[in-house]
């Protein structure tokens, strides 16, 4: 099996998952992405075979002589694994769209595996960032450096009244899609997510749950992402959106302080169950793992674990996703034994971790 | 309810996905969810932008029906209008002007407002080398600056927040258009 790829990415820990990032005890990463399209190339669709291929020699070939990017891989998807595949996408790094691509598809990975710049899918070239913790300026100033640069060398689709021209309308105009994904167990637990979905829309902010609407989020993660690309200067709907997550974590850590005060046995039931379950389960599917994990995560931000603290839960949420999970073990595997080995992954390391739930 | 992927199983799982831009609801069990990677934790399965082919009927308005009638073609691409409709997806940046019109109102209640007021290419190829740098050495000062006070190295902080405010006042080289925030 060649695993050349993952295992150059899986070198380096999740670079976006820091425990002590600004309100990380909330907000997992911040992501920006840019979508661009080279002028005078028909956008991916339908562009010629040739053409994808030329653009994304051309544009990875440029890339290494970049100052905004040090690429650490560039990947076209067929030299890429299914499990390369899993991983890259385990770590934000491509989509399942561009999975379903063939030649002149492909992403480039800067050595801080937080940059990146995703190369036919939908549109010629993505930019995208991410940073830990709630820092949309962050992951801004550095798509932003990269399309500076990018900008001095080709020429981008772009009418003086629409901005930059994109194969979805949903993108045109800034091309910017700025989005935090955020852990609300509190808000979740108090039942408070279709209000703040509701709150979400008037405001112009997508919130998604892992499945797409609402309710099914697994482990309480949603991604909270501008709706409007149009209208707007990209430094205003960053500060915009920042000054909404802001307001959501404030209201998250409130809820959970209410959670602790008046249904303290209720709260810690889930937390001890959760970690009944890791500690002692023989078998775990990747999204009772992660749902379980998210559990022990809140106790461990709320303190209500003696001697657990959050470090290592988020590198072990990524661990045990099926992509990491069959890279660790070094083979494929199939589902059951994709469930025993992840469930013995955490049962030692949770034993390493020495903790005894309260 | 059996699992629709192995047929064997009870379906434990509901999950909504999006194939070829429809939404459909899947029932299966949880290995199969495994499997087929209906239940890894990569968020934006359902992105807004996915739903386009139900919102290209409302952005070609029936107005301009004749304009955006069927058998118009963009000359540049060849898209039609029926596969614009079918995929949400323009075929190359002339679509944009070929099916514009009918598109104005839909972008309208898309978007906040039909005018781009953002960055544009010519400013970012402008924001020289010498720009981007100093902007990208003061966000690493600033960052060195809260680490300083964190730190509660004060005399350290009050250095580099000077630096800060030398590199503040050199006048820049070429006005560079999109500061960060």
């Amino acid at each position: 099996m060649k695993l050349e790829m993952s295992a150059k990415l899986a070198a380096q820990s999740v670079p976006w998952l820091h425990e002590q990032a600004r309100d990380s005890d909330v907000v997992l990463s911040s992501r920006v992405r840019l979508a661009r399209n080279l002028t005078g190339i028909p956008f991916p669709s339908r562009a010629a075979q040739q053409q994808r291929e030329a653009l994304f020699h051309d544009l990875s070939q440029l890339s290494g002589a970049l100052h905004a990017i040090s690429p650490l891989l560039v990947a076209e998807v067929p030299d890429l694994s299914d499990i390369d595949r899993q991983v890259f996408r385990e770590r934000h790094l491509i989509s399942q769209k561009l999975c379903e691509k063939g030649k002149g598809s492909g992403v480039v990975v800067d050595d801080s595996q937080s940059l990146s710049m995703i190369l036919n899918e939908e549109d010629h070239l993505r930019i995208q960032a991410i940073s830990p913790g709630l820092d949309l300026s962050a992951a801004w100033r550095r798509v932003d450096a990269l399309d500076n640069e990018l900008a001095q060398h080709r020429t981008f689709a772009f009418d003086k009244t629409l901005g930059y021209l994109t194969a979805c309308p949903t993108n045109v105009g800034t091309g910017m899609r700025a989005s935090a994904m955020m852990h609300l167990p509190g808000l979740a637990l108090s039942g408070m997510i279709p209000r703040v979905c509701r709150a979400g829309c008037q405001l112009g902010i997508a919130v998604r749950g892992q499945f797409g609407e609402g309710t099914e989020a697994v482990g309480h993660i949603f991604q909270l992402s501008n709706q409007a690309t149009l209208g707007e200067t990209e430094v205003d709907i960053i500060a915009r959106l920042e000054g909404i997550f802001r307001q959501l974590v404030w209201s998250e850590r409130n809820a959970r302080r209410n959670l602790l005060a008046k249904r303290r046995n209720e709260l810690l039931d889930v937390v001890g169950k959760a970690y009944g379950r890791l500690r002692y389960g023989y078998m775990l599917s990747s999204k009772e793992a992660v749902n379980q994990l998210c559990d022990l995560r809140l106790g461990a931000c709320l303190g209500v674990l003696p001697g657990l603290n959050a470090d290592g839960i988020g590198d072990l949420i990524a661990a045990v996703l099926p992509g990491h999970l069959q890279l660790g073990a070094g083979c494929a595997l199939s589902g059951s034994e994709r469930a025993a080995f992840r469930a013995r992954t955490i049962r030692e390391k949770l034993a390493a971790k020495g903790t005894s739930a309260a | 309810m059996q699992c629709e992927a192995c047929q064997l199983k009870p379906a434990e799982m509901h999950v909504k996905k999006v194939v070829d831009g429809t939404i459909q609801l899947l029932h299966v069990c949880t290995e199969c969810a495994d499997t087929n990677g209906l239940d890894d934790v990569a968020p934006g399965t359902l992105e807004a932008a996915q739903l386009m082919p139900h919102l290209a009927d409302e952005l070609l308005l029936a107005d301009h029906a004749e304009e955006a009638g069927p058998n118009h073609h963009c000359g540049t691409c060849g898209l039609s209008t029926e596969e614009f409709r079918s995929t949400g997806r323009f075929g190359c940046e002339k679509c944009y002007s070929r099916f514009g019109d009918a598109l104005r109102l839909g972008l309208s209640r898309m978007h906040r407002g039909l005018s781009h007021v953002g960055k544009t290419p010519r400013l970012a190829a402008d924001s020289n080398s010498a720009g981007s740098g100093r902007q990208s050495r003061a966000g690493q000062l600033q960052e060195e600056l809260a680490r300083a006070i964190a730190a509660e190295d004060y005399e350290r902080a009050a250095a580099i927040r000077d630096r800060i405010g030398r590199l503040k006042m050199t006048p820049p080289g070429r006005h560079s258009g999109c500061a960060a925030p």
